[in-house]
C-alpha cells in the first residue's frame, strides 16, 4: 500500500532508544522498524511517552538510537559525526515544534532566513527564498514583525516557512497544532497538506489531535515504543 | 541577516543589564589602569634616581634641620665630589590651592649635580648672575604663563614677611627634565637669597631657621662606592650635634612614597580587587545570558548549526560587552592622564600611563570578556538539543 510516490526515503530498522530517568532505564523505542516513502504524509499517534517524538528526533538526526539503523536517502545517519549530522540536518530536515521555537529578537523574515545562512546563497537570494517561504504560508505581509507581534497560528506558520526555506527532503512536525485554536490549527494543517500535495514534500507529524491525523495519508499508532497499528486515512 | 546581527540583537534583550555591565567594565578597567599607573609613577621616580647621588638628612626627621657647617665637613669626606643644600620654602603663587614645590639650593652646584636638567646656556648664566633669579620647570612656567624675565611674587608659609608680603623672584631660566626622578613643576632659587631672607626676618624678630639646611644632596666621585661614603658621613656625625641619616637618592625618594603608608601595595590590592569584582560580575551576567540562550541554542542546533556556534555567539556577546567596555576604560584612563597629572601634581607630579600598563589593561579586558563567557558558552555547546527543546516547550 503506497502512500507516497513508491520510492523509499527513510528506513528505520531495529531502532531502540533507552532513556535513563531517576536511575532507571526507560525503553522508549524497542526494535522499531519503519519505512517512509517520498511524498508521504505520516501521522504518529499514541499516548504520552509512547515514543512518537523520539521517532521524529531520530529521523531528523537530533537524537541517536542505542541500537538499530536509520537510513535516509542512502545515508546511514547514525554513523555520522556530530558536525556531519548537523550539516546533514541543515540540508535534509525542516523541524516544526509545538512551541514554535522562533528566535524572539529576530523578525519573521530573519527567522526564516536563519537556516539559509548555512547555504552558499547570497544575501539577496537568501532574502528571496525566505520571502517565498513566507508567501507559501500566507505571511509575506508580516515579514517584518517579531514573534511577539504575531498570533500563535501566525508564529507556527512562520515556523513552517523556516522549516521549508531550505527546500528540505523531510518536514518533521512535533504536535504542530498542540498550542493552537481550531481555526489556526486548520490553517496550519492546510499548509502541511499543501506541502505534500503541491510541493512534493514528505511530512511526518506527531499529534494527539484526531482531526489533524485525518489530514495525513498514513496513521501510525504507538504503544510503549512499539508500533501497534498502521493504516491509511481518507487523505491517502 | 547575519549571525552578528543576532548577537547584536541578543545584547539588547536586556538593555539595562547590558548597559550596566558595559559601564562597570569601563569603570573597572579605567580604575585598574589608573591605579597601576599611580604605582608605576611612584616607582619610576625611584628607579630613575641616580646611584651616585646621596641625600644627607637628620636622623631624627626630615623636618629637623642640620647646621650649615655640615657642608664643609661633608665635602671633606673621601669620595664626596660636591654637596648642595636643599631647603623647603613652602610658598605659593597667588592662590594657596595652586601648590608647587620651591627649594632654595646652591644653583651652581645643583645644575652640576643634575645633568638630566636641560637648561639654555644663556639662561644659565643669567640665573647664576641674578641673586633673586629662579629656575623653574617648563610645566610650571606653562601653568602660570611665566616667561624668562618675569617678576614672580611668592608668598611663603614659613618665611613670612610683614604679614603677607611676598618675596620677589625673577624667572631667569626654564628647565626640562629627561628623567622622571625630577619633575618639571618645581622652582629652585638661590640659597644665598634664602639666607638673606632669614637675616631680614631675624631682624624683625622672627626665627626662621637661621642658616639650617633640610637636606644635603651630595654627589659621589666616580670610582667610590656610595655605600662607603654614606657610612663615612653618618659615622662623622654620630656624635652630633645632629646625627644624620644618609641614603641613596632612590631610597630618599622612596621614603616619600612610604610616608603615604603602604599605599602603593594598597593601591595594587584595590586594582586587583576591582578586577576580581568585574570578573565575577561577568561570570554572573554571562551565566544568566547562557541560561536564557539555552532555547535559542537548541533551535540553532536543530536547524543544523554546529554545536560550537551557539557557544561562540555567547562568547562573542561577552567579548562585545566586557572586552570592548574594558578596552574603552583602559583607553579612557590613558587619555585622561594629563588631567590626573594636573589633578595630583602634589603627590604624583610625573603621573603617566605606561604603554605596558595600557596594553596589560587591554589584555585583561579581553581576557575577562573571554574567560567570563567561556563556561556558559561551553555549557551551551554541550547542551543536548532534544532535552533543551523538551524542557523549554
Amino acid at each position: 500500500m503506497a502512500t507516497g510516490d513508491g520510492t523509499l526515503l527513510a528506513r528505520m530498522r531495529g531502532v531502540t532508544r533507552v532513556y535513563r530517568r531517576g536511575g532507571q532505564d526507560l525503553r522508549v523505542l524497542d526494535g522499531l522498524d519503519l519505512d517512509v516513502e517520498r511524498g508521504d504524509f505520516l501521522a504518529l499517534m499514541g499516548p504520552s511517552g509512547s515514543g512518537k517524538s523520539t521517532i521524529l528526533n531520530l529521523l531528523g538526526g537530533l537524537d541517536r538510537p542505542d541500537a538499530g539503523t536509520i537510513d535516509v536517502e542512502g545515508t546511514e545517519i547514525t554513523g555520522l559525526s556530530s558536525d556531519a549530522l548537523a550539516a546533514w540536518r541543515a540540508r535534509h530536515v525542516g523541524f516544526v515544534f509545538q512551541a514554535f521555537n522562533l528566535i524572539p529578537v529576530l523578525t519573521a523574515l530573519e527567522n526564516v532566513e536563519l537556516p539559509l545562512l548555512l547555504t552558499p546563497l547570497s544575501r539577496a537570494k537568501r532574502r528571496e527564498h525566505a520571502q517565498y517561504a513566507l508567501e507559501i504560508v500566507g505571511l509575506k505581509d508580516r515579514m517584518d514583525h517579531r514573534p511577539k507581534q504575531l498570533s500563535g497560528g501566525q508564529e507556527q506558520r512562520v515556523a513552517i516557512a523556516r522549516a521549508i526555506a531550505t527546500d528540505p527532503t523531510m518536514v518533521l512536525a512535533d504536535e504542530p497544532t498542540g498550542d493552537l485554536d481550531r481555526a489556526s490549527a486548520d490553517a496550519v494543517l492546510d499548509i502541511l497538506t499543501r506541502l505534500v500535495s503541491e510541493h512534493g514534500k514528505t511530512v511526518a507529524m506527531v499529534t494527539h489531535d484526531p482531526a489533524a491525523a485525518k489530514c495525513a495519508k498514513r496513521l501510525l499508532h504507538l504503544e510503549k515504543g512499539v508500533l501497534v497499528e498502521q493504516g491509511t486515512t481518507h487523505g491517502a | 541577516m547575519s549571525l552578528v546581527r543576532l548577537v547584536h540583537r541578543n545584547l539588547w534583550r536586556h538593555p539595562v543589564r547590558t548597559a550596566l555591565t558595559f559601564g562597570f567594565s569601563v569603570l573597572a578597567l579605567f580604575l585598574f589602569v589608573f591605579l597601576v599607573s599611580a604605582v608605576t609613577t611612584l616607582d619610576a621616580a625611584t628607579k630613575a634616581a641616580a646611584s651616585h647621588r646621596i641625600a644627607v638628612q637628620s636622623a631624627a626627621s626630615l623636618y629637623v634641620y642640620m647646621p650649615e657647617s655640615y657642608r664643609s665637613k661633608i665635602e671633606q669626606v673621601p669620595g664626596v665630589e660636591s654637596t648642595c643644600p636643599w631647603v623647603w620654602f613652602g610658598g605659593y603663587y597667588k592662590d594657596p590651592a595652586d601648590f608647587f614645590a620651591q627649594f632654595a639650593v646652591d644653583l651652581r652646584v645643583h645644575v652640576d649635580q643634575y645633568p638630566e636638567l636641560s637648561i639654555d646656556e644663556g639662561q644659565r648664566k643669567e640665573l647664576f648672575a641674578d641673586r633673586q633669579g629662579c629656575l623653574v620647570g617648563a610645566e610650571l612656567a606653562d601653568k602660570f604663563g611665566w616667561k624668562v624675565g618675569d617678576r614672580v611674587p611668592i608668598l611663603s608659609n614659613i618665611y613670612t614677611v610683614e604679614r603677607g608680603r611676598a618675596w620677589e623672584f625673577t624667572v631667569r631660566a626654564v628647565y626640562r627634565s629627561s628623567k622622571p626622578n625630577i619633575d618639571e613643576k618645581t622652582m629652585f632659587f638661590h640659597w644665598d637669597y634664602l639666607k638673606e631672607m632669614r637675616k631680614a626676618l631675624k631682624a624683625q624678630g622672627f626665627d626662621a631657621g637661621g642658616q639650617d639646611v633640610g637636606v644635603w644632596m651630595t654627589r659621589v666621585k666616580e670610582g667610590y662606592a656610595p655605600e662607603a661614603v654614606i657610612a663615612a658621613i653618618d659615622a662623622m656625625f654620630e656624635a652630633g650635634p645632629q646625627r644624620t641619616r644618609t641614603q641613596t637618592e632612590a631610597a630618599f625618594q622612596a621614603q616619600f612614597a612610604s610616608m603615604l603608608g603602604n599605599l602603593p601595595t594598597f593601591i595594587a590590592w584595590i586594582g586587583g580587587a576591582v578586577l576580581f569584582a568585574i570578573f565575577f560580575s561577568v561570570l554572573n551576567t554571562a551565566g544568566m545570558a547562557g541560561r536564557e540562550r539555552s532555547k535559542d541554542a537548541g533551535i540553532l542546533k536543530a536547524l543544523g548549526f554546529r554545536d560550537r556556534l551557539a557557544g561562540s555567539m555567547l562568547l562573542l556577546e561577552s567579548m562585545a560587552v566586557v572586552g570592548v567596555g574594558g578596552v574603552l576604560g583602559a583607553l579612557l584612563a590613558w587619555a585622561a592622564s594629563p588631567f590626573f597629572r594636573a589633578k595630583f601634581a602634589q603627590f604624583m607630579p610625573n603621573y603617566f600611563v605606561a604603554v605596558p600598563t595600557l596594553l596589560t589593561g587591554i589584555g585583561i579586558a579581553l581576557f575577562i570578556g573571554f574567560a567570563g563567557g567561556l563556561l556558559p558558552a561551553l555549557r551551551l555547546t554541550r547542551l543536548r538539543t532534544v532535552e533543551v527543546l523538551r524542557q523549554e516547550a
